[in-house]
């Protein structure tokens, strides 16, 4: 769909179905497949993040042993962290959640059930206003 | 503020999990108003949610349906998808109409929220709203099970 992206994207979700379907669709929108990392919850998530610098994440909210308002909570504590984007990806509906998320700098959501294009879109929107 | 919440219907129900399948899966579905015609359900997932009413979505489905909707959600042929993905994609798709569900009935300020999707039956209390829908010839059976809206 797109040239190839310079950058790097983790899928954070606990559906291991959901996080291939999704790192396809990051695959539609140029990010080589060597460039996007899976985990299964926050804790996972973070361990990359010590290892490999991240531009994107695509974060599931309710997930297992860390959820995704816990992640984004222990990010933001981080200072080499500050930069990294976040997206929920998330069948989260509760307004009062969604709010503490936008307090944690989490701009955008993209509600399940989704098209593939509007996670195309997304994707682009939130890495091209990104600074390089 | 208004905490209302909106009841649920049938055709509400159908029209949550139909869009849910085809944005998900491309797996078409409809209303299906002869379902002894439909394979038996033997997969079942479900989903818990709490807030002005608490409640569940359990959904009942061909074992055929789990594999050709994991297959779809891969991109792969349904013949190379394993039971444990037939079952992760049942599961998935339990926890995006429990997210529908909720939005439905608690609207733009939602109050609602979601547990983790499980496989299995769920108990079945208070008000069932249930809709049985044939998918591409399989079946999918979802019930909401929650207390009537105040």
């Amino acid at each position: 769909m797109n040239a190839s992206l310079n950058c790097h994207v983790l899928v954070v979700d606990d559906s291991p179905i959901l996080r291939t379907a999704i790192k396809k669709v990051v695959k539609l929108s140029g990010v080589p497949e060597d460039r996007i990392f899976e985990a299964g919850n926050g804790v996972e998530a973070l361990e990359i993040l010590e290892t490999v610098w991240i531009d994107l994440v695509l974060l599931d909210l309710n997930m297992p042993v860390m959820d995704g308002e816990q992640f984004a909570r222990e990010l933001r504590k981080r200072t080499d962290m500050q930069g990294v984007a976040v997206v929920v990806v998330s069948t989260e509906a509760n307004r009062e959640r969604l709010e503490r998320m936008r307090e944690l700098g989490v701009e955008h959501t993209l509600r399940k059930p989704f098209e593939p294009e509007a996670l195309c879109r997304l994707i682009s929107d939130v890495l091209g206003v990104k600074p390089s | 503020m208004n905490h209302e919440t909106t009841d649920l219907t049938p055709n509400t129900l159908a029209r949550l999990v139909v869009d849910a399948l085809e944005r998900t899966a491309f797996v078409l579905a409809d209303p299906c108003d002869e379902p002894e015609q439909l394979p038996p359900a033997d997969t079942f997932a479900r989903i818990e949610f709490r807030g002005p009413t608490d409640g569940c979505v359990e959904l009942l489905a061909s074992r055929s349906f789990a594999r050709n909707l994991a297959a779809s959600i891969l991109g792969a042929d349904a013949s190379d998808v394993s039971d444990l993905q037939s079952e992760e994609a049942l599961r998935e798709l339990a926890n995006i109409v429990g997210g529908s569900v909720i939005t439905a009935l608690g609207g733009s300020d939602c109050r609602f929220s979601l547990g983790l999707p499980q496989l299995g039956r769920a108990e079945a209390v208070g008000d069932d709203t249930a809709c049985i829908l044939d998918a591409e010839g399989e079946r999918l059976e979802v019930h909401c099970h929650h207390a009537r809206a105040a």
